[in-house]
């Protein structure tokens, strides 16, 4: 990987308005050089505005640094300049996937044609169709697949021609467990939820079920889990211990966290109508019910 | 120098049965507009790392539909953080674990609202 | 990248006063390393004399806030001799926490600066700097 990196970035020095930015960001992406990726990227789009393929790059990019708004952005950008890209569509499909819109997922992967559908393509529907086949299965308490945070992964190595940037998204197998309704004993009421989130603020147990019946768990938890690393650093600098918990009030939701066993994150909301006090001991309850489910799975 | 209009407030906060420093902080600079601190508490460190706190969290609960953050109360072994905010100002105080949270809370919400 | 991981700067470059860069965290290209050095070796020296005439003492740090990103240069003072920090940062943190974590890689940096270095001769400057980038690039 670091002599393809090389020679294709003296590729790219040779003659830098040349389309070999796009395999060197890819390339920098799947070595993990993601703020490098970016930059090349971005520098190559300056140059090249309108060329899909570089949108759909960036877009991976983001994707791996997390960020899917952006990814979706791009991707939607890739699809305005081309709309029969067949890779801007797995990419959009794995967003919605990511978010739990699995009817969307499955919409959009169906409109790539046949001609254009690479293995990652058929891969992903089958997948996507597999979750939608469980959740009509068992009603909507079923759990949607918890994918990794990977953007689509290219199958070859990306060289110059545009469509050799050629992504298989990482769409995983379901979780035939019955994991998310783990705390609903430990729980008073239907406004009030848990989520056992892991080191990577992915959804290890519990659910979110909003307003429309859609878990939204996944959201929940990439979003709060990045709060908890600023309350461990910011107790580690002011020499006040390890943190215990963290209560948020807002306008809608009360929420609580406390660090949970092996790195990972308790998460509890309850309706703004709930007694503060009443959600820490929901908290403390939920704690030691993850606890116990934590021992036996591990 | 002139006191500056939170001077009375962060005064009041500070009088607080184990509180040990009250702060009006900037949230999105995170640099103490003013504070009242206790020998020995670190106020930049303190302004600084709260502001990012309570951005994080107020983003947060942003995005997964929890709507506005009103207060947010980190608990550590030794104490904890408690703020409220109101556009980019938050009121930041940090206290040691005999503090009395309950009328903390009731006092920064209602202080919160006046900030300006 | 203990300072990095912790302010979450987007980019860093730690300097001599010379102008000699030191590490870099960021950037893709050693031209832009090269400018970002001489920029900020000649903002440093003319914020320093600024505040030799202003206030009777040097200005050590300065910050400008842009749009969507912003810069804050530092002098650390070390036991061989002064080096400048440039960072780069967005929205991801805040100048408080830039300025804490500066404060901090300062104490640290100080400590393990003890033994006092030569100063670089001005002859080889050109060629120092270019070793340097060489370094951090694998090429120039």
């Amino acid at each position: 990987m670091p002599d393809e990196i090389r020679r294709l970035s003296d590729d790219l020095a040779r003659d830098p308005s040349s389309l070999v930015f796009m395999p060197l960001a890819d390339a920098l992406r799947r070595a993990g050089q993601l703020d490098v990726a970016l930059r090349v990227a971005l520098r190559g789009l300056d140059r090249h505005p309108y060329l899909p393929d570089a949108h759909d790059v960036l877009a991976r990019i983001h994707a791996d640094r997390g960020d899917l708004e952006r990814a979706s952005d791009e991707w939607e950008m890739a699809l305005r300049l081309d709309p029969s890209h067949a890779h801007a569509n797995l990419g959009l499909g794995f967003v919605e996937f990511r978010r739990g819109d699995l009817e969307s997922a499955e919409r959009r992967l169906s409109t790539v044609p046949p001609a254009d559908h690479t293995p990652g393509v058929a891969a992903a529907l089958a997948h996507v169709r597999s979750a939608l086949g469980a959740r009509t299965t068992n009603g909507v308490a079923v759990m949607v697949p918890e994918p990794q945070v990977v953007a689509p992964t290219p199958v070859a190595p990306a060289e110059t021609t545009p469509h050799s940037t050629v992504s298989v998204p990482e769409f995983p197998s379901p979780d035939p467990s019955r994991t998310k309704q783990l705390f609903d004993s430990a729980l008073d009421a239907s406004d009030q939820h848990a989520l056992l989130v892991d080191g990577d603020g992915l959804v290890l147990a519990g659910a979110y079920i909003d307003g429309s019946g859609k878990d939204v768990g996944e959201v929940i938890a990439a979003e709060l889990a990045g709060v908890s690393s600023e309350a461990e650093r910011a107790m580690r600098h002011l020499g006040l211990g390890a943190w215990t918990s963290l209560l948020v009030e807002a306008d809608e939701a009360i929420v609580a966290m406390t660090p949970a066993p092996n790195g990972s994150l308790l998460v509890v909301t309850a309706s703004r109508k709930t007694p503060v006090g009443l959600v820490r001991l929901l908290l403390d309850r939920v704690l030691a019910r993850a606890r116990d489910w934590l021992v036996r799975v591990s | 120098m002139s006191k500056t209009p939170y001077a009375e407030l962060l005064s009041m906060l500070s009088r607080h049965r184990g509180v040990v420093g009250s702060f009006v902080v900037s949230e999105r600079d995170g640099l103490a507009v003013d504070s009242n601190v206790q020998i020995g508490v670190h106020a930049e460190a303190v302004a600084a790392l709260a502001a990012s706190l309570h951005r994080k969290a107020r983003l947060a609960c942003g995005a997964a539909g929890c709507g506005v953050v009103t207060f947010l109360r980190l608990d550590a072994e030794k104490g904890g953080i408690c703020a409220a905010g109101r556009d980019d100002l938050v009121l930041v105080t940090i206290s040691e674990a005999r503090a009395n949270i309950g009328l903390l809370r009731v006092e920064m919400m209602r202080a919160a609202k006046a900030l300006t | 990248m203990k300072f990095i991981n912790d302010s979450r700067v987007r980019i860093a470059v730690l300097l001599e006063s010379s102008g000699r860069v030191l590490a870099q965290h960021g950037f893709t290209r050693s031209i832009d390393v090269m400018s970002a050095c001489a920029l900020a070796a000649a903002i440093h020296a003319s914020a320093a004399e600024i505040g030799r005439q202003l206030d009777g003492t040097p200005f050590t740090t300065l910050h400008h806030p842009g749009h969507e990103r912003q810069i804050f240069l530092g002098e650390l003072s070390t036991g061989r001799g002064a080096h400048i920090l440039l960072t780069v940062f967005d929205d991801a943190t805040s100048i408080g926490l830039v300025r804490l974590y500066f404060a901090e890689l300062s104490r640290r940096l100080a400590v393990a600066t003890t033994t006092p270095a030569a100063p670089p001769s001005f002859v080889d400057f050109e060629s120092d700097l270019n070793r340097n980038l060489a370094k951090l690039f694998g090429r120039i």
